[in-house]
């Protein structure tokens, strides 16, 4: 080996890489979710066949749903022209901020929350809280009733099944959609992760990856 | 040394036959270096990780194209590696790496080794920068064959060349390296 050799593997010891993370958790979630995507993929298809018979009942709705299924309380259309939708701050309009102990008070079941949450806010039946991960802002939005919010995709917004350990999820990624709770106008959505555990369904919005959303998941969790 | 061959022949041969567990293991002896064939391909920490991770249930599901008895690691990399270029490609952005030195000074008690002592201030900045500015190709041969510690026949499969491009490649890389130095 030369000295510029040498130099460059010694360089290679000294780079500060990221820490390497543990993919076997994810990997494992994967590698199960293949071997039992069949049966979601029946129970999605089936719900998704009934909602698509409501809707096409519905004559308006005939020429602008193309797929419909739900999971908890969310409901997804896919259609071919998005409605008008607002671009607004993931941090606004969130309702009451509450300590965790009152806020449980309010809402129909157990909210599930990472460690470090002691506050959070309640607005008509949901639970949310405003975490920072990754240095990013990301929303996570709880709730019990079934049927709670909407979700209205364009042709170029992608969704995933996937596995949050042991809980079924969906991962709504690539182009902005529409996001629509009770009570509020519509607004433009990026990614989310969507799971339930439990009665609980859980969403994570924010501008994290697949893998960073699915670890926070597992921490609101566990 | 002869122990960890054959402990991950046998892991993959029941990996090839279906056993998940024996694939976790599998995952778990060759995670850290994936992801950093990874990053310094895709060039960011969370690209890296999706592209390390979808490597692996990748390979998992071709494992039963994998030739018996063939070396598993530069396999997994050379999936890994296209999982990280894909998405470096699909982002739109241009393969400059983000890497920077640990520390300004050698720390701790120890001597430096003599690979350490060439390396001391701003030699090693130099040395970074010079490697930041090799275009792609010798970019990333010098970091499998250098910064990651890759056999040349490992770098081949995991860039997906021939060794005898890797050579020329690494030989090329070098020349402009002293160069820039």
């Amino acid at each position: 080996m030369t000295p510029l050799e040498h130099a460059l593997v010694a360089l290679g010891r000294e780079l500060e890489l990221p820490p390497a993370p543990d993919l076997v958790p994810a990997v494992r979630a994967r590698l199960e979710s293949r071997r039992s995507r069949r049966p979601l993929v029946l129970a999605l298809a089936a719900a998704g066949l009934l909602a698509l018979a409501a809707a096409l009942a519905v004559p308006q709705a005939r020429s602008t749903i193309l797929r419909f299924f739900h999971l908890g309380g969310v409901t997804i259309e896919r259609v071919e022209t998005l409605p008008p939708a607002q671009e607004r701050p993931l941090a606004q309009g969130l309702g009451r901020l509450l300590p965790v102990s009152q806020a449980q008070l309010k809402v129909n079941f157990e909210p599930l929350l990472p460690p470090e949450i002691h506050h959070v806010y309640v607005d008509d039946g949901a639970v949310l809280a405003l975490l920072r991960e990754h240095g990013k802002t990301v929303l996570l939005t709880e709730f019990g009733s079934s049927f709670y919010e909407k979700k209205i995709l364009g042709g170029q917004t992608r969704v995933d099944q996937i596995r949050v350990g042991g809980d079924y999820g969906l991962w709504v990624a690539g182009a902005r959609h529409v996001f629509r709770m009770p009570s509020h106008a519509p607004r433009m959505a990026g990614n989310v992760l969507i799971w339930t555990h439990g009665d609980v369904t859980l969403r994570l919005e924010g501008p994290l990856t697949q893998a960073e959303a699915v670890r926070l998941a597992l921490r609101t969790t566990q | 040394m002869e122990g960890r061959p054959l402990q991950e022949t046998e892991l993959v041969e029941r990996a090839r036959r279906g056993d998940a567990r024996a694939y976790e293991e599998i995952v778990r002896m060759h995670q850290g270096i994936a992801f950093r064939t990874a990053y310094l391909v895709a060039g960011n920490a969370a690209d890296a990780e999706e592209a390390a991770q979808d490597g692996f249930v990748k390979a998992w599901r071709a494992l039963g194209r994998f030739r018996k008895g063939a070396p598993f690691r530069p396999w997994l990399l050379q999936i890994v590696a296209n999982e990280a270029r894909n998405r470096r490609r699909s982002a739109g952005r241009y393969a400059g790496l983000a890497l920077r030195a640990a520390t300004d000074d050698v720390s701790g008690d120890a001597a430096p080794s003599p690979e350490a002592a060439l390396l001391a201030g701003e030699d090693r900045t130099r040395l970074l920068d010079a490697v930041n500015q090799l275009p792609e190709d010798a970019r990333l041969v010098v970091s499998c064959r250098y910064l990651l510690g890759l056999s040349e026949e490992e770098t081949a499969v995991a860039l997906g060349v021939r060794v005898g491009t890797v050579k020329s490649r690494t030989a090329r890389a070098l020349d402009r390296l002293r160069e820039a130095l």
